[in-house]
């Protein structure tokens, strides 16, 4: 059995393929930590995950993705969900830029590299787990990290989320919660027990109640990263005034 | 008539969402986000009620007359009764 730990959590899989193990080796949980619970793939599970794809993709990767879609099913009763998002750090701070698929999260990602070099990193490029903890929100980092396999790694509190579009013009700004929870609910992991779906929203309510959130409109201009740092930092200045 | 079990209504942000979470509601799925109407008139047909008493609900709260507000309830109950959200 793997013991993962993701989101600070302890978090057990049981697996048959070699995949997961090597997915998962730089979160490994520290020697002897007991999980906080286990999940264990099954052979319908798989099955039915390979049913969604044709070609039919091999079972050791379908083990990992239902093996997350466990995972997320249980995180909300430990204060944490999966999120469908892409997280950059610039200076310490981090931001999720989400949007449905194909809209250009990656694309964006990659501009804010190409625009701040070394002063930015990828934390997670797809499915981080965002924690809610002792009253702030913090994004995380986990092994499923897409296609492009973006992502080094870590926790940070969560600075802010953008809600990207594609635009012709690029533009970023303040958007209210009760604006932003429509398109933020179809981006987090819904769970299907009843009592997980109630903490996956009362986490939903305090996340974009606390965290500044925009509204982005980019094209694939290296300015667009720039539009939507200055508008990330002038919330974060403007939230720091108040207090 | 009356909403199949499993529904909870939830302020999420300041909005109002309905949620299956278990029973048909959940096999049906999904999530629905309620207006101030829509709060009203899904929390009665959580209760139960007949059609007549949304109707006059939403006439008593928002001042409108009587044909518009068979339409509102006319157009809020189309999309449950198609999903099938609705037992008579």
């Amino acid at each position: 059995m793997l013991c993962l730990n993701i989101a600070g959590l302890p978090i057990g899989i049981e697996h048959r393929f070699g995949y997961l193990p090597a997915l998962c080796k730089d979160y490994l949980a520290r020697e002897g930590e007991e999980p906080l619970f286990t999940v264990c793939p099954t052979q319908a599970q798989i099955d039915a995950e390979g049913s969604l794809s044709e070609p039919r993709l091999p079972d050791a990767y379908l083990e990992s993705v239902v093996a997350y879609r466990l995972i997320a099913e249980q995180l909300p009763m430990h204060g944490a969900m999966v999120f469908h998002g892409a997280v950059v750090v610039l200076d310490g701070r981090a931001y999720a830029f989400t949007a449905r698929s194909g809209v250009g999260k990656t694309t964006h990602l990659r501009l804010w590299l190409k625009a701040f070099g070394d002063r930015a990193y990828v934390l997670n490029g797809d499915k981080p787990v965002l924690l809610w903890k002792d009253g702030a929100a913090y994004i995380c980092a986990t092994p499923w990290k897409g296609k492009e396999n973006l992502g080094e790694g870590g926790i940070l509190p969560l600075s802010g989320i953008g809600f990207l579009n594609r635009a012709e013009e690029n533009s970023a700004f303040p958007i209210a919660a009760s604006d932003a929870l429509s398109a933020f609910l179809l981006q987090v992991y819904m769970p299907k027990n009843g009592a997980a779906l109630m903490e996956t929203l009362s986490i939903c309510d305090k996340v974009l109640s606390s965290t500044p959130l925009l509204s982005m409109h980019c094209n694939m201009d290296l300015a667009a990263a720039h539009v939507v740092e200055k508008a990330f930092r002038d919330l974060s200045n403007e939230k720091e005034k108040k207090i | 008539m009356k909403l199949v079990e499993g529904f909870a209504v939830r302020e999420v942000a300041g909005k109002s969402v309905a949620i299956a979470t278990f029973g048909r509601a959940a096999k049906l799925g999904g999530m629905i986000s309620l207006n101030e109407t829509g709060k009203l008139l899904f929390s009665m047909l959580m209760e139960g009620c007949a059609e007549e008493q949304l109707v006059a609900a939403l006439t008593a709260e928002y001042e409108i007359g009587e044909d518009v507000a068979k339409k509102d309830v006319a157009r809020f109950l189309s999309p449950l009764r198609a999903q099938g959200l609705i037992e008579d």
